[in-house]
């Protein structure tokens, strides 16, 4: 028997509720962006679709919805993208090897607690992206499609965030205070 | 091949990648380059912290219900109405909403039924088809009659009591959501057949004290009206007494379903 659409989005709310709150970063706007597009996409259910191709396209109409309702009101998530100097892509940079705690330490709890601090402060598009790509684990060439962007700039907006966290954590391992105190 | 170009094939080193030519020269690269292989192993250590560090958040209860809400009203075709009439929404629930348990091979399946005629007989079906299982389930439990009664005081505002029936045994108890609705279940299991007995509130006036329900006395006697109905195999029976609109559903046949609901309508017919 085909599972029902309330079925389908029923098993995957948290997690649709989880990304809705992580692109608008606010608890209202994340439940209202939830619900429009699951109206939405009940409308464009077709019934046969099985749990992990219904995730993904219930995850699509999330973010073209979540889009569409920053557009009208003035914002949009996708207009800036610039970054800094020279975080746009992988380069030939010899960065310090920080070597990452390993996990079940301490420093491993309070470095993933410092990484769930960190994602507001990423610009909302590369936010965006770096859901998509590195959470859901979405390729590339998709999420541009998801979100109207070339490949390429998909790819940037990745490695910006994914590099913004990653000099984050290795400034905050590199702390004396910090390996001192995490260590104790 | 330099480690820029390499890494920039090689990145983001979470991902699979088609092995061509390219990127088979990136890899040995990395291989007896030690800066390539720590920029990518501390990529990989990277993103499997994001993936695990995401910051996660439930889907609150309320907006769990008021999503099932606003898809019952859509599949319903009854948005637009809805928004209208809501005050008007007690006096006119003409519908009856009845779920079956869940089935041992089958699966389960949900009719609903107008009960004075022809109404919205396919949108009201489709409906309640759709409202399976968990769905529609907010929260369930098992128990002893009083413990059960307590649980239905506690999320309905009604001390449902569940009705002995021979040969059947409670299995627990559900709260449910019918279009839009909060009411509890009663599911028995017995002798291969399944049971599920409905208690929906549906009076204009929010409940706010506990009513001391018994269920089989709120009928008085037959003169309520039961109706009927068999669909997908399974019977059903509804009747409204008051505030409540009830039914029984359950995969036996109408005539059995007859006879069992009279037990649940009238306490004269329970032994
Ligand atoms: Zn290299």
């Amino acid at each position: 028997m085909h599972r029902t659409f309330e079925e389908l989005i029923g098993s995957d709310l948290d997690d649709l509720h989880s990304a809705a709150l992580c692109f608008t970063q606010d608890r209202h706007r994340a439940e209202e962006l939830l619900q429009e597009a699951a109206i939405r996409a009940f409308h464009e259910f077709r019934s046969g679709v099985g749990p992990a191709d219904f995730r993904r396209w219930m995850l699509g109409i999330l973010v073209t919805t979540y889009l569409l309702k920053e557009r009208r009101r003035g914002v949009d998530p996708l207009a800036v993208d610039v970054g800094p100097e020279g975080e746009e892509q992988p380069d030939g940079r010899q960065d310090a090897a920080v070597p990452f705690p390993e996990p079940g330490t301490r420093a491993h709890e309070w470095l993933r607690a410092w990484l769930n601090e960190a994602w507001p402060e990423l610009d909302a598009g590369d936010r965006l992206v770096l859901w998509l790509a590195a959470v859901e684990r979405i390729r590339h060439a998709r999420v541009a499609k998801m979100l109207g962007l070339a490949e390429e700039q998909v790819r940037r907006r990745h490695y910006r965030a994914r590099r913004s966290l990653s000099t984050g954590a290795s400034r905050l391992l590199t702390r004396d205070r910090f390996l001192g105190s995490a260590e104790a | 091949m330099k480690c820029s170009e390499a890494r920039q094939i090689l990145w983001p080193a979470d991902d699979l990648r088609v092995g061509d030519d390219t990127v088979e020269e990136a890899l040995a690269h990395a291989e007896r380059c030690p800066d390539c292989s720590a920029f990518l192993e501390q990529d990989r250590q990277v993103a499997g912290l994001i993936r695990d560090s995401v910051p996660r958040a439930p889907a609150p209860r309320e907006l769990r219900e008021r999503l099932f809400t606003a898809l019952a009203r859509e599949r319903a075709g009854l948005d637009s109405q809805a928004q209208k009439t809501r005050a008007a929404w007690g006096r006119r629930w003409v519908v009856v909403a009845a779920m079956a348990l869940v089935a041992l091979s089958a699966g389960s399946f949900a009719l609903w039924i107008s009960e004075g005629g022809p109404g919205r007989p396919s949108a009201a079906t489709a409906f309640a088809q759709d409202y399976l299982r968990r769905v529609v389930e907010q929260e369930s439990m098992r128990g002893t009659d009083k413990e059960i009664a307590a649980f239905f005081v506690r999320e309905l505002g009604v001390a449902v009591q569940p009705p002995k029936i021979p040969g059947f045994a409670v299995n627990r108890a559900i709260i449910c959501l019918l279009n839009g609705r909060r009411g509890g279940v009663i599911e028995y299991v017995g002798k291969g057949q399944q049971l599920s007995f409905y208690v929906i509130p549906v009076g204009d006036d929010p409940i706010t004290e506990p009513e001391d329900l018994r269920v089989g006395q709120i009928a008085g006697d037959l003169s309520v009206s039961i109706a009927l109905s068999a669909e997908t195999g399974l019977a059903v029976a509804t009747w409204r007494d008051g505030p409540h609109q009830h039914a029984l559903v359950g995969n036996a046949d109408v005539d059995e379903l007859r006879l069992l609901a009279r037990r649940y309508a009238c306490p004269v017919a329970r032994t």
